[in-house]
């Protein structure tokens, strides 16, 4: 079965490469990229007094798929060549080629997938925090509303992915989610002296 | 007809697999009944490892292949134990 294939060359990929630490790290700091940089679009619109839902959607779709592409990219390139790296130093251990093995197969499948969540994380996060924005467009709630509502669901993702890091690092979630929120209440913080400014 | 009943294999390989993967892996072969595996040596990258095989008519190619899909190469036949097939 194609689909039981998969999960067990992810899971053999994983047990090989150790890969599962990098992807939860990938997971949350792109995340987080995410959630700041559509926080950033929101809020900047806001300050700027922007009436149409569809600019901010658009310019935060935009910014979500140029977010996915270049994790996506950048990772699959630069996980590659790093898991290249490690092969040919094996092989020059072991004076063999170690092409079409377990090893081999193991660590192309980790670059698929540390790029995958490399570009999908962002994607995802600035997603959820535009959908506000996509129901303002069709005059399902106000523009003010999903303004408020794309702010809530932006400290609501930072929390969220503090939360996951507290749990994974057996560190206190409250905390660690709170952390997370005060970098976009910084951020915001910046943004409003910045725009004040202006 | 003349099988091979015994094997004992000097094998380098890395770290991973492991030698329980590795030896899961060469049981699952047909003909093959037990897989015995010592590390003798550990170094940084790689590791000295000897397989015994037992079994009631190994296939050498089907081991070969399956200790080369796990990364790792045969240095040397130690020991062979040849007989004839009960069939």
């Amino acid at each position: 079965m194609p689909l039981f294939r998969i999960f067990s060359d992810l899971k053999e990929a994983n047990r090989l490469t150790g890969v599962g630490e990098l992807l939860r790290r990938y997971f949350a700091m792109n995340g987080f990229d995410g959630a700041l940089t559509t926080l950033g679009i929101v809020f900047g619109s806001y300050l700027a007094g922007v009436h149409e839902p569809k600019i901010v959607l658009f310019t935060a779709m935009t910014a979500s798929v140029a977010m996915a592409v270049s994790g996506f990219w950048g990772t699959y390139l630069t996980e590659k060549s790093e898991r290249m790296q490690d092969l040919l130093h094996l092989e020059s251990k072991m004076l063999i080629n170690l092409d079409n093995t377990k090893l081999s197969r193991a660590a192309d499948m980790a670059s698929w997938e540390a790029s995958f969540v490399n570009g999908t994380s962002p994607f995802l996060m600035a997603i959820i925090i535009a959908t506000p924005f996509l129901l303002a467009r069709y005059a399902f709630i106000g523009l003010t509303t999903a303004y408020y509502a794309a702010f809530a669901l932006a400290i609501t993702i930072l929390f969220l992915l503090g939360a996951f890091l507290g749990r994974v690092s057996n560190q206190n979630i409250f905390i660690m989610g709170a952390k997370m929120v005060a970098a976009g209440a910084f951020s915001i913080l910046i943004a409003f002296l910045l725009g004040t400014g202006l | 007809m003349v099988v091979v009943k015994k094997l004992e294999l000097d094998v380098l390989k890395p770290h991973k697999p492991s030698i329980l993967e590795l030896s899961k892996a060469l049981s699952k072969l047909k003909g093959v009944d037990n897989c015995d595996i010592n590390i003798i040596e550990i170094e940084r990258d790689v590791e000295t490892v000897i397989v015994q095989l037992q079994g009631s008519d190994i296939n050498i190619g089907e081991i070969r292949k399956i200790i080369r899909d796990n990364g790792a190469t045969i240095h040397n036949i130690d020991k062979v134990t040849t007989g004839k097939n009960a069939k």
